[in-house]
């Protein structure tokens, strides 16, 4: 069995593991365009700042591909054939019995905004990392566009290395994808506090200046005079070669519950995906390391023939910005009931559909949260015991009883 | 292959919820482990990978830990590949060495068995079963047997 992964990021990671779980024969051949072993991509901020180091970024041992006997090819493939081959930018055919597109997405407002000026950056990839690098030096002015989980995380590395930062975002909270109102309000007042200034509400109109970006113009008319451009926003997932091949197509590759797409035999998994949403049940893209690896895995079993199910993306995320843990999984913006402590500052959120968790969110006091975060994946009917949850130490005996329906 | 999995089970109904086991692991996992005064009152507290839980009414005890499961949601939600399975033992570990304190584990573990201090720079802890010692630290302190290494033989093809 011939099997071949085009892309090389986390998906692919979980498609090889898969496929070797079921077979330890077949021939693997990943094409990725990046000339680098596998790493991991939100990993990126934290090499920025200087807490691990490049070896620490991979998200496999460097021996990862040798183990499991895969043959990796740098470069790009422009075109997937109905027989399943990858042809490859040279014209040269890889064939396949069994494909994989794990191919993630693209930063487009990035690609709108830069222009080719070398000091407007994306924050993505390795190489981002190593060009922000080159401009670094104590009071650069640097305006990062997009106040989500990724801009942030540039912001708190930026911050660490003593540049002078503005985040600026369309939405009027931070983390708007992630967090209500309270929530982002409490992360802003933190980063606030440490000397990071926001410009919310409101978008950008132009990002000026010539070789070099200056200034970026504000909807608001503001110009905010900057040394180097950041934009962390706005991914789209690459469907063109599974929407060139006649695959289906939404906004990611739509795939069935085996990560299978509407063409059998090729399959997608990772940020490129359209897979089951867990709540809804709904195809969606969610873009997220770990369901990438469980959809790569889900993908590389059923290829090798071992049927198996996708359980649905759960959107969980959790970070830490500047100290303070921000979490938050499943529906997370809907309406909820709250809980909000001072000294030290915390904030939770649990949201229910028909008595069952759905929702969370939890900033500052986060220990031992994964208990009742199992809750939503277990679709936990928690009516009743909303207190329970919501008491500031989190307690596996008081919650275990609710998960057993007492 | 043959396989030998150890697991520190807990039996919450010889449980008195003392916390010595708790107290024991913060002493093992010290810069003293050979003296529990000098391991509590020199520097930063250690860090205990455990925890005991009561229940709200006061009556229950549960000495909680890592409990290795076979597909763990940590292992998977990890962005920095830190967390892994030895196949062999069963057993999982987290290189502390490689984690960036993002605290996916603690949203993704079900026994709430990852543990911080969440604040700061801080890196997971979880239970390492002791690699340094011939019976866990919380096991050998633990007055009434509500502790116990369990060793499971299996197979795995």
């Amino acid at each position: 069995m011939n099997y071949v992964i085009v892309g090389g990021s986390v998906a692919a990671v979980g498609a090889i593991e898969g496929i070797r779980k079921a077979d330890r024969q077949g021939s693997i051949t990943v094409v990725s365009e990046e000339p680098y072993p596998n790493y991991s991509r939100p990993l990126i901020s934290y090499y920025l700042a200087g807490k691990i180091t490049r070896e620490g970024m991979y998200y496999r041992e460097p021996d990862f591909y040798a183990r499991n006997r895969v043959k990796v090819v740098h470069d790009r493939v422009v075109r997937i054939t109905p027989e399943h081959s990858a042809v490859l930018s040279g014209g040269q055919i890889i064939p396949a019995d069994k494909l994989l597109l794990a191919v993630g997405g693209t930063p487009l407002l990035y690609d709108r905004l830069a222009r080719n000026r070398d000091n407007v950056l994306g924050f993505y990839t390795l190489e981002d990392v190593e060009k922000i690098k080159s401009f670094l030096r104590p009071g650069l002015k640097v305006t990062v566009i997009g106040g989500g989980l990724v801009g942030l995380k540039a912001t708190e590395a930026l911050h660490r290395l003593g540049t002078s930062l503005t985040v600026v975002d369309l939405a009027t909270r931070l983390m708007s994808g992630t967090l209500d109102l309270e929530a982002g309000l409490l992360v802003e007042r933190h980063l606030r506090s440490a000397g990071i200034d926001f410009r919310l509400g409101v978008g950008v109109k132009a990002v000026e200046g010539n070789p070099l970006a200056d200034k970026v113009v504000l909807g608001s008319g503001e110009e905010l005079k900057c040394d180097l451009v950041i934009v962390a926003a706005g991914v789209t997932p690459n469907v063109d070669l599974a929407r060139n091949a006649g695959i289906v197509t939404a906004r990611g590759i739509v795939v069935d519950l085996h990560q299978e797409s509407s063409m059998p035999g090729i399959f997608a998994a990772g940020d490129v995906a359209e897979a089951r949403e867990f709540l809804s049940g709904e195809n969606q893209v969610v873009p997220r390391l770990p369901l990438a690896l469980e959809q790569g895995r889900v993908a590389g079993m059923n290829m090798a023939g071992c049927k198996t199910v996708y359980r649905g993306s759960l959107a969980v995320n959790s970070t830490s910005l500047l100290g303070l843990p921000v979490m938050s999984a499943g529906d997370s913006k809907s309406e909820g009931i709250t809980a909000v402590w001072s000294d030290p500052p915390g904030y939770r959120k649990i949201v229910m559909r028909n008595g069952v968790l759905t929702g969370l969110i939890a900033v500052g006091r986060v220990e031992r949260i994964g208990i009742i975060a199992d809750l939503i994946r277990k679709r936990t009917l928690i009516s009743g015991l909303e207190a329970k949850l919501l008491a500031a130490e989190v307690n596996g005996i008081d919650i275990r009883d609710i998960a057993k329906g007492a | 292959m043959k396989t030998v999995t150890r697991k520190v089970e807990a039996r919450p109904e010889h449980c008195m919820g003392c916390g010595l086991c708790r107290l024991a692991c913060q002493v093992a996992h010290s810069p003293y482990p050979q003296n529990m005064i000098k391991a509590m009152k020199t520097g930063k507290k250690p860090v205990a990978r455990m925890t005991v839980e009561v229940s709200s009414n006061g009556t229950e005890f549960r000495s909680v830990r890592c409990i290795n499961c076979e597909d763990p949601e940590c292992l998977k939600i990890c962005i920095s590949g830190a967390i892994s399975r030895n196949e062999e033992t069963g057993q999982v570990t987290t290189d502390e060495n490689r984690c960036v304190g993002c605290w996916s584990c603690v949203i993704a573990c079900p026994e709430g068995a990852v543990f911080g201090p969440l604040e700061g720079e801080a890196r997971a802890h979880k239970c390492d079963l002791c690699p340094q010692l011939e019976i866990p630290a919380c096991v050998a302190i633990c007055p009434n047997e509500a502790l116990m290494v369990v060793e499971i033989e299996g197979v795995k093809r």
